[in-house]
């Protein structure tokens, strides 16, 4: 990038984090870093229903922790 | 930067995640319910991470792909699925996948009468990741970190050409110089620049004077919602709900009297705990009588 103040995408991130309410960094979110800051659901049949309800699809993501 | 501390914790896309999506957990690795759900869906096991999107019914919402790993591919990938599901696609969804993409940008100098007006139309452009007005010598300038896609750099000059009193073209090289002089004539020079800040009161003059300047944005997105404000233009469209939120929080603040934070979050992200401390403590003190503890770190004067 230029010579412009370049910040790194991670500091950017703990940034918006604020905004957005999300735990950022060690501000007490205890998951496994290999799930990041999402939260969560377990239950597909809910999420199943739940998208069949709101039209939302679903984001699943397959991990291994720990990864 | 891994997926889980990289594209999964990046705000935008988290808020996206929770948002616009049924966000659901299945581990590769474990027995029960989880190793059921890999055999349902063909997936192995001990894998790297894997998203996949779909509908109310199990069904693909768009083909599985794997090896998707970065911020940019991951945020093209929802944008994707979401207009596949005849979705609506946010617009600020849209800016944090133009600016994870743009991994090779490149650096524009132009020189104009006032760099409040330069940075608020130049920041304003596609392609256009990052602004900074400064000085080289005596002129005012602003600073451009752009993406460059074919013609962009030409979109650039121009828009400075047409600000009021335009000044000089610095180019870093021959094909920006080519560009340059067929737009600008004498005006462009071939000088690489070292850029002074201006002083912090000259920076994004327009956002600067909102109260969304006290929302944590990412650099494209302070661009953007600068030049809108500029223009007298909505800058919502460029603010996630999350952000927006908080933007009208500070303002009804704001409105009550006038509110300091702190150090503004986009020059102090060395020190987001304290400024989130901040912002915490704003939004305890804006809440009615025994809502709330009261000693928060912000101060209203």
């Amino acid at each position: 990038m230029g010579s412009l103040d370049v910040i790194e995408p991670m500091v950017i991130a703990v940034a918006a984090a604020v905004a957005a309410g999300v735990p950022a960094g060690d501000e007490g979110n205890d998951a496994p870093v290999e799930l990041g800051q999402v939260r969560w659901q377990r239950d597909l049949d809910a999420a199943l229903a739940e998208s069949g309800g709101s039209g939302r699809p679903l984001f699943v993501l397959f991990q291994e922790v720990p990864g | 930067m891994g997926f889980g501390s990289g594209p999964l914790s990046h705000p935008l896309l988290v808020e996206a995640i929770e948002e616009r999506f049924i966000p659901l957990l299945v581990f590769n690795n474990r027995d029960g319910t989880d190793a059921r759900l890999l055999q349902r869906f063909g997936e192995p096991a001990w894998n790297n991470p894997v998203v996949r999107f779909l509908d109310g019914r199990g069904g693909d919402v768009i083909p599985r792909r794997d090896s998707v790993w970065t911020g940019d591919a991951l945020a093209a990938r929802m944008l994707a699925a979401l207009r596949a599901a005849g979705r609506e696609v946010p617009r600020w969804l849209e800016l944090a996948t133009e600016e994870l993409a743009a991994t090779r940008p490149r650096r524009a100098v132009l020189a104009m009468h006032c760099f409040w007006e330069g940075e608020g139309v130049l920041g304003a452009l596609d392609g256009v990741i990052a602004t900074r007005a400064g000085f080289v010598g005596a002129e005012e300038v602003v600073e451009v970190v752009y993406d460059p896609a074919p013609a962009r750099y030409e979109a650039l000059v121009e828009a400075a050409q047409r600000l009021e009193r335009p000044g000089s073209v610095y180019c870093a090289d021959d094909e920006q110089l080519a560009v340059a002089r067929r737009i600008a004539g004498d005006r462009a020079v071939r000088r690489d620049v070292e850029v002074r800040t201006a002083p912090d009161a000259d920076r994004k003059r327009a956002l600067r004077a909102s109260p969304l300047w006290w929302v944590p944005m990412t650099p494209l997105q302070q661009s953007r919602v600068n030049g809108a404000l500029a223009r007298g233009e909505d800058p919502t469209p460029w603010l996630s709900p999350r952000q927006a939120a908080l933007g009208r929080r500070l303002a009804e603040a704001a409105r009550e009297a006038p509110v300091e934070l702190g150090r503004p979050p986009a020059e102090s992200l060395a020190d987001l705990a304290a400024y989130a401390a901040h912002v915490r403590a704003l939004e305890v003190r804006s809440a009615p009588p025994g809502s709330g503890p009261r000693d928060g770190g912000a101060s209203r004067r």
